[in-house]
C-alpha cells in the first residue's frame, strides 16, 4: 500500500513543473557554481607552488643566516580543495603568514583582492543548499496536503481504506525522493564536469569528507520538507501555505543566522586589539627595565643568564596575557555560534564548513598551529646556530667560518609548516551537536505534520 | 476611473494575509537590523576611540624620531555611520593599518578575531530590501493578473467600460502602494533610531544620503514589482507564475550578484598578493644587497674607526639607507599601481556581468552611496598612502633637524627633543555626496531603464492578453 502511494507521489512530482523548475535551477547553479569556483582553486593551487617555489629560492639565496631571525619565513597554506564545495572561512585561511623570531606571526594581505568578495558572500554549494535547496524543499512541500484537499483528491484518497499516517508518510518519502533526486543529479555530474575540466583531484579522505557533505544536505533539506509538510497540514489553502512557509523561511533562513554574530558580538564584547597590544608592550618594557637596572650589577655571563630569564617571563606573561584575550574571543565565538543554532540553517552551515576544512574549528586549530610553529621555528633557529657555531669553532679563518655560519637554509631542513586537518571522525565528533539538531528539527516538524494530519478536517 | 480602480487593488491587498506578513516581515526586520547594528557601530567606535589613544601612547612612548620611522604608528580603519544601513565592506576584519616611513600601508587583520560574521551575510537594509522586500514583491504581484483570470474577475472588470490600460496601470500602482508604504515605515522607523539614539551621529550630507538611497531602494521595489507584474500577465496560471518568479528570484537577488567577481576572476585575471610582493622584492633586491652589504664584514672594522671615520661612514648608512627607501617606495608604488589598475579592471568586469541582476546595481549603488562600498574602500587606501607620506615627510624633517648623523646608529640622535604635538594625524574625510552619485549614475539609471521596460512589458502584453 505504501509502496503503491509513494510511487503515485513521485510520479505526480516528476510530472509537475515544480519538479522541472527545480531540477533545472539545481543543475545550473550547481554546475556552474562548482566549475567556476573549481576554476578559482587551479589558480590557488598554482599560485601556492609557485609561492613556495619562490620562498624555497628565497632561502638557498640567502647567505645572512643571522637575519632569518628578523626577515623570517613566508608560509603558505595549501589550498583545500573541498572548499570549492564550502568556501567558508577559507578566503582568510589562505593568507600568507610571516614566521619570525623577533615577533609574533604575521598574516598577509588577502589572496582574494577584489572587495566585491567581501561584499557578497561566495555562492558555492553550501550556499546554493542552504538558501536555494531549503527553499525549493518547502516548495516541494508546502501544498501536499492543502493543496489536495483544494483540488478535492484528498477526500477520494482516503475514501479508500488507506490509514492517514501512510498517506503521510508516503507523501514525505515520495517528494524527499524527487527533491533529492534532483539534488543528487545535479551534485555528481557537477564534480564528474569539474574533474573532466579542471585539475581538481580529492584523496580518499576528501571523498569521504564530501560524502558526508551530501548526507548532510539531505539532512538538511529533509528538515525543510518535513517543515513545509507540518505548515501544509495547518493550513486549509495553498496559497496561505505559501506566505507563510516564506515567512518562516526569511526568518530561520535568512534573518536568524545573518543577525546572531553581530548580536553575540555586542552581547560579548572582547577588549579592543589596541588595549591587548599595548599591554605587551608594557609586559615587555617593564621586564627589560627591571633586568637592565639588574644586570648593571653583575658580570658577564650572568648577565647572559639575565637576558634569558627576561626573554622566558616576557614569553611566559605575554602568552597569558594572549591565553587570557583568546579566551575571552572563544566565548564570544561560542555565544555567536550558539545563538544562530535556533536555525536549522547555522547548524547545516557549521556542519558542512567543518566538513570541508574550512569551518570554525579549522580556523582556531590554524590560529594555534600558526603560534606552536613559530615556536618550532624559534627553537630550529636556536639549534641551528648553535650547530653552526660549533662547526665553526675550530676554524681560524673568518671568510671560512662566515662561510659556514653564514651558509645558505636548505628548506627541506626548516620545520614542515603543514596545517592539520581533522580527520573524518574528529570532524563529525565536532559536527555531533549540529547533526543532533538538524534530526531534532525534522523530527519535530515531522510529528507536527503527523499529529496535525490525524485531525486534519478533509471537508470544511 | 484610475483612482477608483487603485483603491480597489489597494484595498484588496490591504485584506489579504500575504500583505500583512509583508509589511510585518519588512518593518520587523528593518528595525531589528538597524538596532542590532546600531549597537555595532557604538561597539566599533568605542573600540576605535580607545586603539586610537593608545597608538598615540605608543607613538609617545618612542625614544626618538628613529624609532617612530622605524616602527611607525597605528591607524584602525575609521568606522563607517551608514553601516548600520548598508554593512558593506564594514565586514572585513582588516582593520588596522601600520603607518611607518617605508612601504605602501594597508589595512591587515589578525587570526584572533572572531569569525563567525563572515559565514553568514549580515542582515542589513540592503539585505532586507534587497532579497526580502525584492522576494515580497514578487509575492504581492505573482497572481495579480494570473489570479484575477483564474478566478473569472478579470473578464467581469473588462466586461466593464474600463480601457485595458486604466486596468494595468491601476494594479501597478495599487500594488506598488502596497509595498511602497510598509518600506517607507520601515525607513521613517529606521531614521528615527538612528536619529534618536546617541551612537550613530548622522549629518546633514548623511541624512542626504539616507534619502537618496531609500529612492534607490523604491526604484529596485519598482523593478522587482514590474518582473513580478510581467511574468503574472504572460503566465497561464499563477501557480506557474510564482514557481517562474521565484526561479528568477534565486537567480537575480541570491546568485549573480555573487557569482560576479568569481566569474571575473577567470576573465580578467589579477596576479596573485604574493606575486606582486615578490616583484616588488625583485625590484629593490640590488638596493637592498647593497645597503646591507655595507654592514657585512665591517662589524668588526667599525669598532676600531676614529670618531671621524665613523661620523662619515655613519653618514653613508644614512645615504644609502635613504636610497633603500627611496627605490622601496618607487617600485613598490609602480607595481602595486599597475596591479591596481589590473584589480580595478577585474571589479568591472565583475559589475558589467552581474548588472544583468538588478539587485547588483542596487548593491554597488547604496553601499557607494553609503560609503561603505567599493569606492569608499578605494578612497580609504588612498588617504592612508597620502598620510603615510605626510607622515614619511614629517619624520624625515624632523630627523634632518635633529642634524642627521649623531651617535644613534641609524641616525637621529638619542637625547634630541622627542615632541611629536605637530606629528600629522590620520583622518578620513567623506566625500561629496555628489562625487558618489556620480560615480553611481549607470546602476541608478540602470533600474530605471529595468523598471520602465519591465512595466511596458507588462503593459503590452497586457493591451493583447487573452482574458478567457
Amino acid at each position: 500500500m505504501l509502496k503503491l502511494l509513494i510511487r503515485k507521489e513521485i510520479l505526480a512530482h516528476l510530472l509537475s513543473y515544480r519538479f522541472l523548475l527545480t531540477l533545472g535551477l539545481f543543475f545550473v547553479l550547481i554546475v556552474s557554481s562548482v566549475q567556476v569556483i573549481a576554476f578559482n582553486y587551479e589558480r590557488q593551487v598554482q599560485s601556492f607552488s609557485e609561492a613556495k617555489r619562490a620562498q624555497e629560492e628565497k632561502l638557498k639565496e640567502s647567505t645572512d643566516f643571522r637575519s632569518l631571525n628578523w626577515t623570517g619565513v613566508q608560509m603558505e597554506k595549501p589550498p583545500n580543495a573541498l572548499s570549492i564545495f564550502a568556501m567558508g572561512l577559507e578566503k582568510e585561511m589562505a593568507r600568507s603568514v610571516l614566521v619570525s623570531g623577533w615577533r609574533e606571526a604575521k598574516l598577509g594581505r588577502s589572496k582574494y583582492a577584489n572587495p566585491l568578495y567581501v561584499l557578497f558572500s561566495a555562492p558555492d554549494l553550501l550556499y546554493i543548499i542552504n538558501i536555494v535547496g531549503s527553499l525549493l524543499a518547502l516548495l516541494f512541500a508546502f501544498d501536499a496536503v492543502c493543496g489536495e484537499k483544494e483540488e478535492g483528491t484528498l477526500t477520494l484518497i482516503m475514501a479508500n481504506a488507506v490509514p492517514r499516517h501512510i498517506v503521510l508518510l508516503a507523501k514525505w518519502i515520495g517528494g524527499y525522493l524527487v527533491l533529492l533526486l534532483s539534488f543528487m543529479v545535479s551534485i555528481l555530474f557537477a564534480v564528474f564536469l569539474a574533474q573532466m575540466t579542471t585539475g581538481l583531484v580529492f584523496t580518499d579522505a576528501e571523498w569521504s569528507a564530501f560524502a558526508g557533505m551530501l548526507g548532510v544536505a539531505a539532512l538538511y533539506m529533509s528538515v525543510f520538507f518535513a517543515l513545509g509538510l507540518m505548515i501544509s497540514t495547518l493550513t486549509h489553502r495553498s496559497s496561505t501555505s505559501l506566505v507563510l512557509s516564506f515567512l518562516v523561511w526569511v526568518l530561520l533562513v535568512l534573518v536568524i543566522p545573518n543577525t546572531a554574530p553581530i548580536v553575540a558580538r555586542a552581547a560579548a564584547a572582547v577588549p579592543a586589539a589596541g588595549v591587548i597590544a599595548s599591554q605587551r608592550e608594557a609586559i615587555q618594557r617593564e621586564v627589560w627595565q627591571e633586568m637592565r637596572s639588574r644586570m648593571r650589577q653583575v658580570s658577564r655571563d650572568e648577565r647572559r643568564q639575565l637576558r634569558d630569564e627576561a626573554r622566558q617571563r616576557i614569553s611566559s606573561e605575554t602568552d597569558k596575557l594572549m591565553a587570557d584575550y583568546l579566551e575571552k574571543v572563544d566565548a564570544q565565538i561560542e555565544v555567536s555560534i550558539l545563538l544562530a543554532r535556533i536555525s536549522p540553517s547555522a547548524n547545516y552551515v557549521y556542519a558542512t564548513a567543518g566538513l570541508a576544512g574550512s569551518g570554525l574549528n579549522d580556523f582556531s586549530g590554524l590560529r594555534q598551529y600558526i603560534q606552536r610553529y613559530r615556536d618550532e621555528f624559534v627553537g630550529w633557529l636556536r639549534e641551528e646556530q648553535q650547530r653552526r657555531n660549533r662547526e665553526a669553532e675550530g676554524i681560524s679563518d673568518p671568510s671560512e667560518r662566515q662561510e659556514i655560519t653564514d651558509a645558505p637554509v636548505d628548506p627541506d631542513d626548516l620545520p614542515q609548516y603543514a596545517p592539520p586537518r581533522g580527520s573524518l571522525g574528529h570532524v563529525l565528533v565536532a559536527a555531533q551537536t549540529d547533526l543532533l539538531i538538524l534530526l531534532m528539527f525534522n523530527v519535530i516538524f515531522f510529528l507536527g505534520a503527523y499529529m496535525k494530519f490525524l485531525r486534519y478536517d478533509l471537508m470544511e | 476611473m484610475l483612482w477608483t480602480m487603485i483603491r480597489k487593488e489597494w484595498v484588496n491587498n490591504l485584506l489579504e494575509l500575504r500583505f500583512l506578513v509583508c509589511a510585518t516581515l519588512c518593518i520587523f526586520l528593518a528595525v531589528v537590523s538597524v538596532f542590532v547594528l546600531r549597537a555595532d557601530l557604538t561597539a566599533k567606535r568605542a573600540d576605535f576611540n580607545t586603539n586610537r589613544e593608545i597608538y598615540r601612547k605608543q607613538v609617545e612612548e618612542y625614544d626618538g624620531y628613529s624609532d617612530l620611522q622605524r616602527q611607525g604608528i597605528r591607524v584602525d580603519r575609521p568606522p563607517q555611520n551608514f553601516q548600520v544601513l548598508f554593512y558593506g565592506m564594514e565586514k572585513t576584519l582588516d582593520r588596522t593599518a601600520v603607518i611607518s616611513g617605508d612601504y605602501l600601508p594597508g589595512f591587515e587583520g589578525d587570526l584572533n578575531t572572531n569569525p563567525v560574521v563572515l559565514m553568514f551575510p549580515v542582515a542589513d537594509l540592503l539585505f532586507v530590501v534587497g532579497v526580502v522586500l525584492s522576494l515580497l514583491a514578487f509575492f504581492i504581484s505573482y497572481d495579480a493578473v494570473a489570479g484575477e483570470r483564474e478566478s473569472g474577475t478579470l473578464k467581469l472588470l473588462l466586461s466593464y467600460s474600463v480601457p485595458r490600460d486604466i486596468v494595468i496601470l491601476a494594479k501597478w500602482i495599487g500594488g506598488y502602494l502596497s509595498l511602497a508604504l510598509p518600506f517607507l515605515a520601515a525607513m521613517g522607523l529606521s531614521a528615527l533610531i538612528v536619529g534618536l539614539s546617541g551612537g550613530v551621529h548622522f549629518t546633514a550630507q548623511d541624512w542626504e544620503a539616507f534619502l537618496i538611497s531609500g529612492l534607490v531602494s523604491l526604484l529596485l521595489i519598482a523593478v522587482m514589482f514590474s518582473i513580478g507584474l510581467f511574468v503574472s500577465v504572460r503566465a497561464r496560471r499563477s501557480s506557474t507564475a510564482i514557481l517562474s518568479l521565484l526561479a528568477v528570484w534565486v537567480l537575480l537577488a541570491l546568485v549573480v550578484p555573487n557569482g560576479g567577481p568569481f566569474v571575473a576572476e577567470i576573465f580578467a585575471p589579477v596576479p596573485d598578493v604574493g606575486a606582486v610582493e615578490r616583484q616588488i622584492a625583485e625590484r629593490i633586491k640590488a638596493a637592498s644587497d647593497e645597503f646591507r652589504s655595507m654592514f657585512r664584514g665591517n662589524r668588526r672594522r667599525m669598532r676600531n674607526m676614529s670618531q671621524e671615520d665613523r661620523a662619515a661612514f655613519f653618514q653613508e648608512v644614512q645615504q644609502k639607507r635613504a636610497k633603500l627607501r627611496r627605490t622601496v617606495n618607487e617600485a613598490s608604488e609602480e607595481v602595486i599601481s599597475d596591479f591596481e589598475q589590473r584589480l580595478r579592471r577585474q571589479i568591472d568586469v565583475a559589475r558589467t556581468l552581474t548588472r544583468l541582476s538588478p539587485v547588483a546595481s542596487y548593491a554597488y549603488a547604496n553601499t557607494d552611496i553609503g560609503e561603505t562600498g567599493v569606492r569608499h574602500q578605494r578612497n580609504l587606501v588612498n588617504g592612508l598612502r597620502t598620510y603615510q607620506r605626510d607622515f614619511a615627510r614629517y619624520v624625515e624633517e624632523k630627523i634632518e633637524a635633529e642634524g642627521g648623523g649623531g651617535d644613534g646608529f641609524f641616525g637621529g640622535s638619542q637625547d634630541g627633543e622627542y615632541n611629536i604635538e605637530d606629528m600629522p594625524v590620520f583622518a578620513h574625510r567623506a566625500e561629496e555626496l555628489a562625487g558618489r552619485l556620480a560615480s553611481r549614475t549607470t546602476d541608478v539609471l540602470l533600474l530605471v531603464v529595468f523598471s520602465v521596460l519591465f512595466f511596458m512589458g507588462a503593459f503590452i502584453s497586457f493591451l493583447r492578453t487573452d482574458i478567457t
